[in-house]
């Protein structure tokens, strides 16, 4: 179950640095409640997708406070943050990066692989839930033949499969055609309120962006609008 | 140390092919502890289906090679060995002791003096040989060589005869196991072997007659026809080997006076400290030479020993390159998978995962080359020992043995041990860097 707790988010201070001591994020503070969906936008190389990176504890030289409920990610190593990212967090990426060969249900429930034998079977059952409920019917084909927005689907499925609190999503819904793209967003944004997640989604997609609770704006790595 | 040494040669050996496979074994249950990776090793071999399939026969091809090698040299040294069984001891002049093994066992065509009667029947007499038997050779019908004998000796060499019956007289013939004449088919010999063979020296001999078959022996006197040593004396114009009031006595006892030259005498005697002694007595006489046949073999293995050491390590250096390039081909093959890869990590999957992911695909793919090339090697060696015995005669065959399955069981744990690199590599390099969008 994802603690509700854990996804109320705190974050203050969170900088990422370059070696020539500009910053490539800079962000004095930010929260988010359970439940809450948080649109990010800004323009080319503001630094949406390094926000997104270290909210999920994948950035290694980020700086700063930055805490998931009880848990401050930042303070963690690289072992604990990942297991942290395997109970708690599902991320989406723009280009869906699937495994071709494997099957819609093989791609959702792929952490089967390495989670603890008695997680495995929720998290399959988790997983063939989500398909059908995104409106996947053949779940045992290679997902090679799908289209686009099926595609993104089975990637939805895959960063729910393991029912994190925490959403984080990339642009997921760029390389999808208008029609695909709104009911991907509805179908990520019923998701996350009924769930009880806190979904952050970095998006030029003004439509999308629209339906969320909230949107900050980013620029140079800086948070230019939205500060709660 | 009581115990190993207690063990059987089996136990032995199957506990060396554990110890060799278990390096293998705890590298891979070490690097796979909790996880379950076969998923996605099913969708690499499935992504580069081609690439792996020419992995799997390079690696199986070079494994092949490695296994024929060792078995077929192995079934050589078993099939020589047993085609000396039956000639414990040749005594001949004085010469070349691998010439006159050549020739005895192996019936291969040689320049070899000859014993005279009297030396033949001192032979006969000394104390403690319980069969002295004179072949000659010279002759040939078709390929088949023909060897001049006693009765006594076909006997000795291969039992009972196999269908027909032991010849009663000259010109009666008794052939190989395996050599395509039948009863009651005519044939006059011809002077020679092979190309060289003079068909008309011996025109206006009489007709020799099949009469019987040899058992089969697995050795090269499966393919050769046997005559009674008088009919061959015979045909070459020469003395019987016996008086002239006894020219229907076939085999022994022979009249000296009466014998022509003999370049071998198979000699069997009643005892194996008889044996020795009958050999020690004739190898000091200046007239004579005592060969066991058995020893000038393993004496050739025995220089042959070090080559074979030497093309083993040569084979196996060339498996390991192998395995080497494969798995920098693999590397390269899955940096295409780079993104997917971190993003087990993004996931939440340990680094130790994506070693386990690409060691099992890896590790997984040299074991099936591997073991597909043990059974080529296999197949391989039974090939080669069918042309060999073929070729020879030498019944040889190739099976697979303990040498073969404990060098396989090494190079698993081998390849096992150098999959740790790329799986370390990539489990290094599968960075969320490589998923900037
Ligand atoms: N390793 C790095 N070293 C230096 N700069 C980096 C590094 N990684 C990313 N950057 C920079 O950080 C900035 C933010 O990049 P980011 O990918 O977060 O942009 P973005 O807002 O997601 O843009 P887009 O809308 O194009 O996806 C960019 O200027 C990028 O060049
Ligand atoms: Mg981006």
């Amino acid at each position: 179950m994802a603690s509700a707790d854990t996804a109320r988010l705190a974050l203050r201070n969170l900088r990422v640095g370059r070696p020539d001591g500009t910053f490539i994020l800079d962000i004095a503070g930010l929260k988010a409640e359970p439940g809450q969906c948080i649109g990010v936008r800004g323009p080319s190389g503001a630094g949406k997708s390094m926000l997104l990176m270290a909210m999920a504890g994948l950035l290694e030289g980020a700086a700063g406070d930055l805490r998931w409920g009880q848990t401050d990610l930042l303070t963690r190593n690289s072992g604990a943050r990942a297991a942290f990212r395997q109970t708690h967090v599902g991320m989406i990426f723009q280009d869906f990066l699937l495994f071709d060969e494997l099957s819609a249900l093989a791609n959702a429930s792929v952490s089967l692989g390495f989670v603890k034998v008695g997680d495995r079977a929720a998290i399959k059952a988790r997983a063939a839930n989500w398909l059908r409920q995104l409106g996947l019917q053949d779940l045992d084909r290679p997902v090679a033949s799908f289209s686009g927005g099926e595609r993104q689907r089975v990637a939805v499925a895959r960063a729910l499969a393991n029912d994190p609190a925490i959403l984080l999503a990339d642009e997921p819904t760029a390389a999808l055609d208008w029609y695909t793209a709104d009911r991907l967003s509805t179908d990520l944004i019923q998701a996350a309120r009924s769930g009880n997640k806190t979904l952050i989604a970095a998006s030029h997609d003004t439509s999308f962006l629209d339906r969320m609770d909230r949107i900050i704006t980013l620029d140079h790595g800086r948070m230019v609008e939205g500060a709660a | 140390m009581s115990g190993w040494s207690d063990l059987s040669a089996t136990w032995q050996d199957a506990l060396i092919c554990l110890a060799l496979l278990g390096p293998g074994a705890v590298a891979g249950s070490v690097v796979l502890r909790g996880f379950a990776p076969w998923a996605l090793v099913a969708a690499f071999l499935r992504r580069f289906v081609w690439t792996n399939l020419l992995f799997v026969i390079l690696i199986a091809a070079s494994v092949a090679l490695g296994i024929g090698l060792v078995a077929q040299e192995r079934a050589l040294r078993m099939g020589g060995a047993r085609a000396t069984d039956k000639f414990d001891l040749i005594i001949s002049a004085p010469g070349s002791e691998l010439s006159v093994t050549l020739a005895a066992v192996f019936l291969q065509p040689m320049q070899l003096q000859l014993l005279d009667g009297s030396t033949f029947a001192e032979i006969e007499a000394s104390p403690g040989v319980a069969l002295a038997a004179p072949l000659v050779f010279g002759d040939s019908f078709g390929s088949a060589p023909i060897v001049g004998t006693t009765a006594a000796f076909v006997d000795h060499l291969a039992g009972p005869v196999a269908e027909g019956r032991v010849w009663q007289k000259a010109g009666e013939a008794i052939v190989g196991a395996t050599l395509p004449l039948t009863f009651g088919d005519g044939f006059v010999p011809a002077h020679g072997y092979g190309e060289a063979a003079d068909q008309d020296a011996h025109k206006g001999a009489p007709e020799h007659r099949v009469v019987g078959r040899m058992a089969a022996t697995g050795t090269p006197w499966d393919r050769a026809i046997l005559l009674p040593i008088e009919s061959v004396w015979q045909v070459h114009g020469l003395a019987t080997g016996h008086a002239p009031d006894r020219v229907a006595q076939m085999g022994a006892p022979f009249d000296a006076a009466f014998m022509p030259g003999v370049p071998v005498m198979v000699v069997k005697a009643a005892s194996l400290p008889a044996t020795y002694a009958v050999q020690s007595r004739w190898q000091s006489d200046t007239r004579t030479m005592a060969v066991f046949p058995g020893a000038v073999l393993s004496g050739l293995y025995r220089v042959m020993g070090n080559v074979r050491v030497a093309m083993s390590a040569i084979s196996s250096l060339a498996q390991g390159l192998v395995a080497a390039s494969i798995l920098a081909g693999l590397l390269i093959l899955l940096r295409l998978l780079g993104r997917q890869l971190a993003l087990l990590r993004v996931l939440g999957a340990p680094a130790r995962f994506v070693l386990a992911v690409v060691w099992s695909y890896c590790a997984l793919l040299l074991a099936i080359g591997t073991l597909v090339g043990l059974a080529a090697g296999v197949g391989l060696a039974a090939a080669l020992s069918n042309w060999v015995s073929g070729e020879t005669g030498v019944l040889i065959y190739a099976t697979i043995g303990w040498t073969e399955l404990h060098l396989t069981a090494g190079f698993l744990s081998v390849v096992a041990a150098l999959s740790l690199l790329p799986g370390w590599v990539i489990s290094r390099n599968a960075n969320v860097a490589d998923l900037r969008l």
